[in-house]
């Protein structure tokens, strides 16, 4: 049901004119190559090129979104036309190629960097969709991801100071099981398909413990199973936030040489 | 007390969290574009240009990868001028888009109008060595599709029209006597669909029927087709017999010692001769004899010196017209620059000369008032030729229905010879005038039927440019250190012209070896007459040999199908009989069948619909370049 949900339009009128517009192109691509020959160099084969190339062009100018969004409205059209654009460049490519294979070193990283950057550009799309919904439906606990580090700190200091004075049982269980899981934070990808992954295993030992806790030892007892919980929240928020941010690495510096390519690509087809 | 159960941060931050820089990876992005803009600018200031590279070039052009200007210009892509530095070298224009229309229409009009095409559209380069030659079938039929400018629509195999030879009825001339009729004959019993030979033949131990057709048309391993017929490979086992003459008288003939030609052939040996009683018999005739060549071509001059003229004027006019184009096939490509500016410097000056004379006639007077002038000049001749040229020109042009614009094709031929014989006669009487003249018969031999000076001079003009491009672009080459193309590329035309100047070379010696004629009686008319039948004894049997003489050229090997290439050796693959494609089907009308040819005109094919039960339909293949090219083979 989640994956529906990714794939769920925000704007569903902006989808359906990015379709409209694919169509569109693919019958002009099969009237202008049905038994004819079709070249990425002239008439229809070059127009697919240069408006995807002017498409790149407004992909890239994505950061002059801030402050002013000018002369889109706000972010979010800047996001749905720097999305939807995005995807009709990559077929505007598949069109200007003639739906051929590349030849050539030059022409395989042009192909190869444009599919790239479509698709991790696709990839986070889906992972905006998916990740702040799973967290704000499995995790009660929320912070800044700078702040993370820090806050797991001041967790290890509440139990620490919890965990003072109690019995020497208690003592050994928290120094040998449950300190080292707040030394720092530790991100995991099982976090992406369930934010509450390895939870159990987390606290069984929690649960063999239990029974041995003295009655007035209950409550530092629970305290301490509070801390964990909320550093593995943390933890699943770590690592969700990273991902929110870490894909533009596979994005935006593919993009950069992309454009480069692109700008050496339009040149030679002038030059040359 | 118990710890609460955080909902959201679980503490306040004592000190503000320094977000990341907003546009760090952007910055990165924007670094790696500049990155790679600069390398390859670099690259290219630098001269490396294979990172640029869109693909591998093809195998053929594999010397050629990097070094990109050779055929690329800044701002035009890659122009024809390029590929005709190594393609066409001899400035002759054969592989472009009008050298293709002018193939398949044979009309210079629409030759002259037809759009330029860049090379570079079908032979798409930068393919991971693809052949060039593989074009698609879209481009055929991107104009010869219904929605095509030119006139022949052909959108699909299935839509093929018949063959034209076919379906005009046209038959060529061959110059030869032969029948099929007489060779072979249809088999029966076991042998039936088969072609099978002669008793005679078959007496002789040939008798099998796969391999009746193959004992002339005899296959070779390396070649795509048949080798040409030949007298001595294919007829001589069975008709050396026939290679002899009657006597002729010998004042009638020249000795077998008159012409140092004779001596130098070696077909003449004094042994042959038998010279009794005032008849000369020559007991040993060979195929191509020369000595009866000689003497034909002698008889001829005296039984019809016009058709003699005629057919010297005629080489004389095709030696003009190849030296001129061996001129022009010292391809440019191959010199150097002083030699090209200077080039550059003669043509400017005909291309001045010519736009003059395209001035000059757009303000003179009609084409009536100057053949009045011409035909009041050559009346005026001491010459009764020239006279009696003047006087039907001055007919013709006093003739109020003479057609406007140019001659059709039976005229242009007769007045051509005509100039052509009074060009002969002026250059005879004075020798200094022959640059004029082989001016003139370069000129009348680029005239075409239905065409106008004005247009062949329109023509020359065009041609005249094309040659200055190509010329100024070659400077340019070489000005900027582009070195020529391996010479071996360029030779091959020049070689094929040189052959065809010497064989026309030697052709002219003879006509200008033999004596002058004098004017005949109708005894002496009569004479010779019988003497051609005489010397042409044996080569009646199998040539067409006019009574004067006259020796047609033989064409039997000319292509029946003119615009496309037909080979027997990928059918034969097949094991298909002969006859299943070169006999008549069962009960057919059709007029023709080979066992029933009795002439070597016939056309012993059964046309498109024989080809389309093989090709086409899932079955071989039915695209255009199956059996068309685009490009005519246009040598000397």
């Amino acid at each position: 049901m989640r994956a529906l949900e990714v794939l769920r339009p925000k704007q569903p009128g902006n989808l359906v004119w990015t379709a409209a517009l694919g169509l569109l192109g693919l019958l002009l691509y099969v009237a202008a190559s049905w038994g004819r020959s079709f070249s990425p160099k002239a008439g229809v084969g070059l127009l697919f090129g240069i408006l995807a190339a002017l498409a790149f062009v407004f992909e890239m100018a994505y950061p002059s979104r801030r402050p002013r969004a000018f002369p889109l409205r706000n972010a979010r059209a800047w996001l749905q036309a720097h999305v939807y654009l995005g995807a009709l460049a990559f077929l505007g490519v598949l069109f200007h190629t003639g739906f051929g294979w590349p030849h050539g070193a030059f022409g395989w990283a042009l192909w190869l960097l444009s599919l790239w950057t479509t698709l991790t550009g696709l990839l986070g799309v889906a992972l905006q969709k998916w990740i702040p919904v799973a967290l704000a439906e499995g995790l009660r606990v929320e912070a800044l991801y700078e702040r993370m580090p820090g806050i797991v700190v001041e967790l290890r200091e509440q139990a620490d100071a919890a965990l003072a004075g109690s019995s020497e049982t208690l003592e050994s269980f928290y120094r040998r099981e449950v300190r080292p899981t707040l030394e720092q934070l530790r991100p995991s990808p099982g976090y992406l398909m369930n934010v509450r992954a390895g939870e159990e295993r987390a606290l069984e030992p929690f649960r063999r413990m239990s029974p041995f806790v003295e009655p007035a030892e209950r409550e530092r007892f629970d305290d301490l199973l509070a801390i964990v919980t909320e550093k593995r929240e943390l933890d699943a928020q770590y690592t969700l936030q990273g991902l929110l941010r870490g894909w533009l690495v596979l994005h935006v510096p593919t993009a950069g040489l992309l454009m480069g390519l692109l700008v050496v690509h339009v040149f030679t087809w002038i030059w040359y | 007390m118990a710890r609460r159960t955080t909902y959201g941060t679980p503490t306040r931050s004592e000190h503000y969290p320094r977000p990341r820089p907003a546009l760090r990876l952007t910055l990165v992005a924007v670094l790696a574009l500049g990155a790679v803009a600069a390398l390859f600018l670099a690259a290219e200031l630098a001269g490396l240009r294979a990172p640029l590279s869109p693909g591998r070039v093809s195998e053929r052009h594999a010397t050629w990868d990097a070094r990109c200007r050779e055929c690329h210009v800044a701002r035009q892509g890659v122009p024809n001028l390029r590929c005709q530095r190594c393609h066409d070298p001899g400035v002759g224009g054969r592989l472009d888009h009008s050298a293709h229309v002018l193939f398949g229409s044979l009309d210079e009009k629409k030759a002259a109008g037809a759009p330029r095409l860049e090379c570079a559209r079908c032979h798409v380069e930068h393919r991971g060595g693809q052949p060039l030659t593989r074009v698609p079938e879209t481009e055929c039929v991107g104009c010869h599709d219904d929605a095509g400018q030119v006139a022949q629509r052909i959108p699909r195999f299935s839509r093929h029209p018949e063959f034209q030879v076919l379906a005009t009825g046209r038959r060529q001339a061959t110059g030869l006597v032969y029948s099929h009729l007489t060779h072979v004959t249809l088999g029966k019993g076991k042998k039936a669909g088969y072609l099978v030979l002669d008793k005679e033949r078959r007496a002789q131990g040939v008798d099998s029927p796969a391999r009746t057709c193959f004992e002339c048309h005899e296959r070779q391993p390396q070649e795509a087709d048949f080798q040409p017929i030949s007298y001595e490979a294919h007829c001589a086992a069975c008709h050396r017999a026939e290679l002899k003459m009657d006597p002729v008288p010998s004042a009638l003939v020249l000795g077998p010692d008159a012409l140092p030609a004779l001596a130098e052939s070696g077909d003449v040996q004094p042994d042959d001769f038998d010279t009794q009683g005032g008849q000369t018999l020559k007991l040993r005739v060979v195929h191509r004899d020369a000595w009866v060549q000689v003497n034909l071509r002698k008889l001829q001059s005296e039984l019809d010196p016009a058709g003699f003229a005629a057919a010297r004027a005629g080489l004389a006019a095709r030696r003009a017209l190849l030296e001129r184009r061996l001129i022009l096939a010292q391809p440019p490509a191959a010199r150097d620059a002083p030699a090209l500016a200077a080039q550059i410097e003669s043509t400017r000056q005909e291309l001045a000369v010519i736009e003059g004379r395209l001035a000059a006639a757009a303000q003179a007077p009609g084409s009536g008032a100057r053949e009045a002038e011409l035909a009041a000049v050559l009346q005026a001749s001491a010459d009764p030729e020239a006279q009696a040229l003047g006087a039907e020109l001055a007919r013709r042009t006093s003739d109020p229905g003479a057609p406007a614009g140019g001659l059709g094709e039976g005229e242009l031929g007769q007045r051509r010879d005509e100039v052509l014989r009074l060009l002969d006669a002026v250059e005879k009487a004075d020798p200094r005038r022959k640059p004029q003249a082989d001016e003139l018969r370069r000129r009348l031999g680029a005239l075409r039927p239905g065409q106008t000076s004005r247009e062949v001079l329109e023509r020359a003009r065009a041609q005249r440019r094309a040659t200055l491009e190509r010329l100024e672009d070659e400077l340019d080459l070489r000005l900027t250190g582009t070195p020529p193309p391996p010479e071996t590329l360029l030779r091959g035309e020049v070689d094929a012209l040189r052959r065809a100047l010497r064989e026309v070379d030697a052709r002219l010696a003879l006509f200008d070896a033999l004596p002058p004629a004098a004017t005949l009686t109708a005894d002496e008319r009569r004479g010779r007459e019988v003497a051609v039948q005489a010397l042409s004894r044996g080569c009646r049997y199998c040539h067409v040999v006019a009574p004067s003489g006259a020796f047609p050229a033989v064409k039997a090997a000319d292509p029946v199908l003119r615009r496309a290439t037909f080979t027997h050796r990928a059918h034969l693959t097949r094991g298909e009989a002969c006859a299943s494609c070169h006999t008549a089907p069962k009960g057919s009308q059709t007029a023709w069948s080979i066992e029933t040819s009795g002439f070597s005109e016939d056309l012993s094919l059964r046309g498109i619909d024989s080809c389309r039960a093989c090709h086409g339909g899932g079955g071989a293949g039915e695209a255009c370049l199956e059996c068309h090219q685009y490009h005519p083979k246009g040598l000397p």
